[in-house]
């Protein structure tokens, strides 16, 4: 089924093409979801939302840009509702709190390239993680981003800069990134 | 800084690639949850299977009620407490019965119920039956369990066992296959130099990824198990599988070391190539169809495997609820004897409506309880629990220094006729020495089994819920007032009531999200399906709650 055949059908409530539309675009949506939630069953919750908003709003795609891109739009958006119905998230995007956490040895994942990389990112707290989905691999900017988690656009900036830094550590780490050649350099040059 | 933005460009671009390269396959309860929302009229088999249960239920109570009627259609303490049961001619079947002594021949007393009443032959002069107590007892033949047929279950992730595992090709050569369900079926004859076979209990190989069906005794290793091809292909044409169990080789609680090694898998998939023409149009043919490969499928549910969160799997869904709802309670009276114009001399009353007779008022109950509840979806909820149930409506009377004589109007078991019973009363309905209040109140303990539907989203913390119940009930105590006969007197007589009951109750309320809390706000109505006393006596009351709850829920 095509792309337009999948649509059309979708316009009309077509359960077939529905199905065909989220057999094709629910795995990557499901690793989107993931990277901002706390476990498994919240981003499959958060597809399920995501995807009851794409079937209901269907007849709002133009055509104008890719569908999957429309769709990982209002995915993203779906994952920042949620998070943002818990307190506890507000305190998390906030520059104070950001400024002491830490990351534990332990808790970053041991496992291999794609999947590792996506556990480091979900290893970080989860401010940091937010804002390094969002600037980093979504494409928001830091305007957008403060105006979709209520925060200054200075304070998102911050928070990348540190999610950056941390992530930078951990896939040093775990030997998936190598150090920057002129962080060595710096290091020599000091001693 | 040049150097420095393109490090920040290049790291930017490398997490999009990997994160772009990431997918999980979603559970098949997600697919049903959106169909559902966005496909409401094709709930169908969910609301029927909702309608039989709820069916079921009411087919208990009723038959728990019926049985307590029956047993409670003994009129025993009637005669033995007061002397005066007097079955007048003209109410009772005139038929010769054990311990019926009358000298008129009859048809209409089928059952030995009437064993001890004694019919007198003047109307005017009615006998006292004396102390006869004997009344009919009830067996319940022993039912007979039914023999059950043994099932398996398997226990969890860790503790399968493959054992006779058959796999053909189209001509009839067992070959292997990998199913979705991470089960390994393999045939060590056409694959030896993929599989190596090996001896003894079928367990995990720390060096790889090795599934040891017991009877075969095969195990893959890492190593051997890199050419998609091969089993690309072999799997294409499986023609049946029969695997009973896979042993994972790992005890509860304990990570599968080695088990289907994710990371060796993406190298392998990374390093893997065809090794024959064959295989290659095979790859292509894959390829070509823009599918995943059994490789990235496995990595996938692998990947699963491994990952599951830590968090119980019903951690946010469920909730323990503890609620209280005051409430104003009503009856209604409607006459229920079986044959109106046969109920003897005061057998008019029967035929008028007994609320024009009393002065009854409403008055406050309350019940309060825990349930635990699930969301089995995102709009639907079921839950279950325990509440305490007290209910009281107040008659407005008369008392009086002595007792007067009364009369109830009871329905024989047969269904077919209606007697009267003597009984006293010191409370009457149309004089007395002083006015009093009658509570008819009622202490019962019920378990209500229901659901919630989630009727909207207010916003993103408040919703808005319509949900059911239904109750079964016993009642623990219970104050009652009958009215007699003639309306005119208030009889107390707890052998009348109702032991077993069944209640439905229908509520919509507000639901405020705060934190793992949720407060919880609406109307509710319970209605009493049955009557507060027997079927056996003539008028049947229901009671009728109208309140509103209030229940604070915490997320467990």
């Amino acid at each position: 089924m095509t792309e337009e055949q999948m649509l059309a059908g979708c316009l009309q409530n077509d359960a077939a093409s529905q199905d065909s539309l989220y057999s094709r675009f629910s795995p990557r949506m499901l690793g989107v979801c993931y990277r901002f939630a706390k476990n498994r069953e919240d981003a499959e919750d958060m597809l399920q939302e995501g995807f009851i908003k794409v079937f209901s709003q269907i007849h709002q795609y133009r055509s104008e840009g890719a569908l999957e891109g429309w769709i990982r739009r209002i995915m993203v958006h779906t994952c920042i509702n949620a998070l943002k119905k818990n307190k506890k998230f507000s305190d998390c995007v906030d520059i104070a709190y950001a400024g002491n956490v830490g990351i534990r040895e332990e808790s970053i994942p041991s496992i291999m390239q794609a999947k590792e990389v996506v556990e480091c990112i979900r290893s970080l707290p989860l401010g940091y993680r937010t804002v390094l989905n969002l600037y980093a691999i979504e494409g928001f900017s830091h305007k957008e981003i403060g105006y979709m988690l209520d925060i200054e656009e200075s304070t998102s900036r911050s928070q990348y800069t540190r999610a950056k830094s941390m992530l930078e550590d951990i896939l040093i780490k775990k030997k998936i990134l190598q150090r920057p050649k002129e962080k060595i350099t710096h290091i020599s040059a000091a001693m | 800084m040049e150097t420095k933005n393109n490090n920040i460009e290049n790291f930017e671009k490398f997490l999009r690639e990997k994160t772009d390269e990431f997918r999980m396959y979603p559970s098949k309860r997600v697919w049903y949850s959106i169909y559902n929302d966005i496909h409401p009229g094709n709930r169908l088999p969910s609301i029927s299977m909702t309608v039989v249960l709820i069916g079921f239920l009411f087919l208990i109570g009723f038959l728990n009620t019926t049985e307590t009627a029956k047993e409670n259609n003994i009129p025993k303490q009637d005669i033995a407490s007061s002397g005066n049961v007097v079955v007048a001619s003209n109410t009772l079947p005139e038929k010769n019965t054990a311990g019926y002594s009358t000298t008129e021949t009859g048809s209409q007393l089928s059952s030995n119920n009437r064993a001890n009443l004694v019919n007198s032959s003047s109307e005017s002069n009615p006998t006292v039956a004396g102390n006869s107590s004997e009344g009919l007892h009830r067996t319940t033949q022993p039912k007979t369990a039914a023999s059950g047929t043994s099932t398996t279950a398997i226990a969890g992730r860790t503790s399968l066992t493959i054992t006779n595992a058959i796999a053909e090709d189209a001509t009839n050569n067992p070959v292997a296959e990998i199913t979705t369900d991470n089960t390994v079926v393999i045939n060590k004859e056409n694959n030896t130099a993929a599989f190596e076979p090996t001896t003894g209990n079928p367990s995990f190989n720390n060096s790889g990824a090795a599934l040891s069906p017991a009877g075969n005794d095969i195990t893959v290793t890492t190593s051997n198990f890199n050419d998609e091809n091969i089993l690309a292909e072999k799997s294409s044409s499986i023609a049946a599988v029969n695997v009973q169990s896979i042993d994972l080789g790992a005890t509860a609680g304990t990570d599968i070391p080695g088990g289907l090694n994710a990371e060796k898998e993406v190298n392998a998939t990374n390093t893997g190539t065809p090794n024959t023409d064959k295989q290659l149009a095979a790859a292509e043919s894959v390829k070509n169809k823009n599918q995943i490969t059994w490789k990235e499928k496995a990595w996938m549910d692998d990947f699963v495997l491994h990952n599951k969160p830590v968090a119980r799997k019903w951690a946010g869904r469920a909730g323990l609820q503890a609620y209280i709802t005051p409430s104003v309670v009503y009856r209604r009276i409607t006459n229920n004897a079986i044959d109106k114009q046969l109920a003897g001399t005061n057998s008019n009353f029967n035929n008028f409506n007994a609320n024009d007779f009393v002065k009854h008022k409403p008055s406050f109950g309350i019940e309060t309880g825990l349930s635990i509840q699930y969301d089995i979806s995102r709009r639907i909820r079921i839950k279950a629990g325990a509440q305490f149930n007290y209910t009281r409506y107040n008659a407005f009377a008369y008392e009086t220094n002595h007792p007067v004589a009364a009369t109830l109007t009871m329905n024989a078991d047969d269904n077919i006729m209606t007697y009267e019973a003597f009984r006293t009363s010191n409370y009457t309905n149309i004089y007395g020495n002083y006015s009093t209040k009658l509570h008819n109140e009622t202490y019962q303990l019920s378990i209500p089994v229901g659901a919630d539907y989630k009727l909207a989203n207010i916003s993103d913390n408040v919703s808005w819920y319509a949900g059911a119940t239904i109750q079964p009930t016993i009642v623990l105590f219970a104050k009652s007032f009958v009215l007699s006969t003639d309306r005119r007197s208030y009889i107390q007589d707890p052998t009348l009531l109702n032991r077993l009951n069944m209640n439905a109750g229908f509520e919509t309320y507000f639901s405020f999200d705060k934190g793992g809390y949720s407060l919880q706000l609406g109307p509710q109505y319970r209605m009493q399906l049955f009557s507060t006393n027997t079927k056996m006596y003539s008028l049947e009351e229901r009671l009728q709650n109208f309140g509103v709850k209030l229940g604070l829920t915490k997320k467990l």
